[in-house]
């Protein structure tokens, strides 16, 4: 074999320059599989990893395991499939199909249906410290709205048993996911049972009908009494089950028999309660009725401790007492996940600073009011601060409806040295000042991974200053900003002493900018601010433009401008992602401004700019332009120019022929000063 | 304890090279037969590796010296990445052969370290080519037929760019 081969490698070594590129960069690994019969049977292992099957119907899935089957015979795979998942179609999964589908029954599947493995994405393929249980990929869940009670245990098996016999041809599996909307199948709960006890099962225990007051089947005890159960998730929504009928709810109390020691391996919880039924779950959990016994008779309880707790409630906070009553069964200093993806009452901060420790915890995210509540206290943000500062620092923080009196001056600085990922999503149009930012830069050596709020100043020296310092973080590789492009103070500056509606003026502004802008079809004359009318400025108008202008080349100046931050010894920044909020909104009523709004949509959409990945072409840059989230992203018959012509055309000169298509006749204004990063392009 | 001892090491094609005991304990094959045997007061004899390659490989474990001892856990995010210091990164800028050899030398010696940085260093090469270019690069024969790579790359749609 030539030297300097790659086949010239020990296998053990090849296999770790295989594990590298599957982490990094699964392309590769699929390209070096694709090289040399050599390359592929050592990297059979990672590529037969995790395997997905989407379930949509008995027909569906017999194909769908048989295509399996014959891959993994094909190339002795059989042995190398760690995780097994299985999704109902009924979710936003990647399903085996291209087209738009639907129907879940056998009859709704082509028949020429030829099977095809999915992808999955890093949470799937156990990757990422997301559970899979919590909100990603956009995927949505479906609940059936009348549980019935188990009657018929082999009705359950009808379909699965192929199912179950290709899980007992898999001696390495490690994980099992299954997440449909019918009961696990009692066939491959027991094929587990029998073949791979050791095998963590993650499970949707949503629609389990002993806990809508069913009489309890064994079959349900021997699910939950699973040795097999690692982590579970509770869906219960208020939409599809009353306690008015009749119906109890035992959601939150079979969960703290499981968590107590009735499945002994249980290690993961996410629960999500919709708000009315979180409110009585927790009355009835707190009642602690006993209703439903999962205990074996005379069974001594015993827990391992949870790691990772979850907790999602739509539209009620999470309070003390709630937290109180998982207290008794939940040891908090084992956890080393948690997070509330509602909000919290100030009273349950209290509380967890006194009583609970956290010694564990190293993932933490936590959800601010989403609303002006009367329930915040001016305290309420201090307290936040108090349980941040009470945890061991963490490796991963989100901070969820961030406004900025919960102090990063003080937090971020605690967390910092520890600190791989730190995401904070705005409440409203907050966002990071610079002084923030550079407090973040200089607290965070080891942070990998970014999201936070910007604001826009026309790609001033403020505005480069921050994409500089952000650059400055040493380990920063993927980075994803929010940029800001409101300005509220123009229209919610007050009044003045004799009673005059302050406007801010600004000294570059010319005579043409500092006149008042009366043109929109909303403007006149409702515009008013406690009963004194007022307008913004045209320079106003004309920076909100500005602000909100995103194309490829600013997206590609940001990038550069946050790598000329990076000393030579620092990681290079290998992903940006940038949206733009805000554009159009003066403050004031938002609706008076609503034409403004729509037409600034039209000039930014969001975008991703990734390095290439190759050695060779590392300073090459690709730019992905995404849909807005909130349009279609075409252009919307309720964006108008006419009012804002002639501020539009002061920066972008629209010739009469263009004027039809003005949407396309703008471009991004530069950053300032930007210094030069090298050979980008 | 002692004053740092030195050893002799001897490469493949007969040369001795003086190393530090603490730098020579880089590698955990020397460590641990130092270990077994006490001092080693002759040239210790490394069959495998030519002198090029065994001061290039020194010439590491010495900037290396001081590093803590791996911890051994696997899931220390930073060890499954390619992120390379900026001193090996220059230290790894070599012709590919001497790539290899030195990643054959760490592999036989032991040194964890210099192993990881290899591996990185070729996966940094892989990242983003094409089967054709990987096979140029890395001297590789191919031996499926068009078909049989067509059928692995549907088979493994999931590792497809997103």
């Amino acid at each position: 074999m030539p030297r300097g081969s790659l086949e010239s490698l020990p296998p053990e070594t090849l296999i770790q320059i295989l594990e590298l590129l599957n982490y990094e960069h699964p392309p590769s690994l699929l390209a070096v599989a694709c090289t040399s019969k050599h390359c592929y049977s050592l990297a059979t292992p990672l590529l037969f990893r995790t395997i997905k099957i989407i379930y949509g119907g008995p027909r569906k899935l017999s194909i769908d395991v048989q295509g399996y089957t014959e891959m993994l015979s094909r190339s002795a795979g059989f042995r190398y499939v760690r995780r097994l998942l299985i999704y109902s179609n009924d979710g936003d999964h990647d399903g085996g199909h291209d087209g738009d589908h639907d129907g879940d029954h056998d009859d709704d599947w082509e028949h020429d249906y030829q099977w095809k493995r999915p992808k999955t994405s890093r949470v799937e393929r156990g990757e990422s410290e997301a559970s899979i249980f919590e909100p990603h990929d956009g995927r949505m869940r479906w609940y059936s709205d009348n549980v019935q009670p188990i009657r018929d245990v082999n009705k359950l098996n009808k379909d699965w048993n192929s199912l179950a016999t290709f899980l007992k041809m898999l001696p390495g599996l490690t994980d099992l996911v299954y997440e449909c909307s019918e009961l696990l199948p009692p066939c491959v709960l027991g094929a587990l049972h029998h073949c791979r006890p050791q095998c963590r099962l993650h499970v949707d225990l949503s629609n389990l009908p002993c806990l809508y007051g069913h009489p309890v089947h064994s079959y349900e005890l021997e699910l939950l009494r699973s040795v097999c159960l690692y982590s579970i998730m509770i869906n219960f929504e208020e939409d599809s089950h009353h306690d008015s009928d009749g119906i109890t709810s035992h959601h939150a109390d079979a969960v703290q028999q499981l968590v107590a020691g009735v499945a002994p391996n249980l290690r993961e919880v996410y629960m999500f309660l919709d708000h009315t039924v979180g409110d009585y779950a927790i009355q009835n959990a707190l009642n602690f009725r006993k209703e439903l016994d999962l205990k074996l008779k005379g069974q001594m309880l015993s827990q391992r401790g949870l790691v990772c707790l979850q907790f999602d409630n739509d539209h009620a906070q999470l309070t003390k007492d709630w937290m109180k009553y998982w207290a008794v069964g939940t040891d908090f200093s084992s956890l080393k996940i948690l997070k509330l993806w509602s909000d919290v009452e100030e009273e349950m901060w209290k509380y967890l600073i006194v009583n609970h420790n956290f010694s564990s915890l190293h993932t933490l995210l936590l959800t601010m009011p989403s609303a002006f509540s009367p329930r915040v206290s001016g305290r309420y943000y201090d307290t936040v601060a108090r349980f941040l500062l009470s945890l061991p620092p963490l490796s991963s923080l989100t901070l969820c409806n961030w406004k900025h009196d919960l102090p990063l001056d003080a937090v971020i600085p605690y967390h910092g040295p520890n600190l791989r990922k730190l995401s904070v999503s705005p409440f409203d149009d907050e966002s990071l000042t610079l002084v923030n930012v550079k407090r973040i830069s200089t607290s965070c050596p080891l942070l990998e991974e970014l999201k936070l709020p910007l604001r826009r100043s026309k790609g001033d020296s403020t505005e480069v200053m921050a994409y500089q310092a952000l650059g400055s973080l040493p380990s920063l590789r993927s980075l994803d900003l929010t940029l800001n492009a409101s300005n509220r103070s123009v229209l919610d500056s007050g009044v003045s002493s004799d009673g005059e509606a302050i406007i801010p003026d600004n000294p570059t502004f010319d005579e043409f900018d500092r006149a008042f802008f009366t043109g929109d079809q909303f403007s006149r004359p409702e515009m008013h601010y406690h009963g004194i009318p007022r307008f913004p400025r045209n320079g106003h108008i004309r920076d909100a433009l500005i602000n909100s202008a995103l194309d490829r080349t600013l997206a590609r100046d940001i990038f550069r401008a946050v790598s000329s931050g990076k000393k030579s010894s620092s990681m290079t920044l290998e992903r940006l992602s940038l949206t733009v909020e805000g554009g159009g909104d003066l403050g004031g009523d938002s609706q008076l401004l609503a034409g403004l709004i729509l037409m600034v949509d039209h000039l930014n959409r969001p975008f991703t700019v990734e390095r290439n990945p190759r050695d060779d072409r590392r300073d090459h840059l690709t730019i992905r332009r995404h849909k807005h989230t909130n349009h279609s992203g075409i252009y919307s018959t309720g964006a108008k120019i006419d009012p804002y012509e002639d501020i539009f055309c002061r920066i972008w000169p629209v010739s009469q022929h263009d004027h039809e298509q003005w949407w396309t006749r703008w471009h991004s204004f530069p950053l300032v000063e930007l210094p030069t990063s090298g050979s980008d392009s | 304890m002692a004053a740092n001892q030195t050893l002799t090491f001897q490469s493949s094609d007969g040369v001795d090279i003086s190393v530090d005991r603490d730098v020579a304990e880089r590698s955990l094959l020397i460590k641990n037969m130092l270990e077994d045997l006490g001092d080693a007061h002759e040239a210790i004899p490394i069959p495998n590796v030519n002198e090029a390659v065994l001061k290039k490989v020194i010439e590491w474990c010495s900037y290396h010296k001081n590093d803590p001892p791996s911890t051994g856990d696997d899931d220390d995010s930073r060890r499954k990445t390619t992120d390379i210091d900026e001193w090996d990164q220059k230290f790894m800028q070599v012709d590919q052969e001497m790539l290899f050899e030195i990643i054959l030398a760490a592999n036989y010696l032991d040194i964890k370290g210099l192993l990881d940085v290899g591996c990185k260093t070729v996966a940094n090469m892989i990242k983003g080519k094409s089967p054709e270019e990987i096979r140029k690069t890395f001297n590789i024969q191919n031996d499926f037929t068009p078909e049989e790579e067509d059928q692995i790359r549907r088979e493994n749609e999931w590792a497809e760019d997103r």
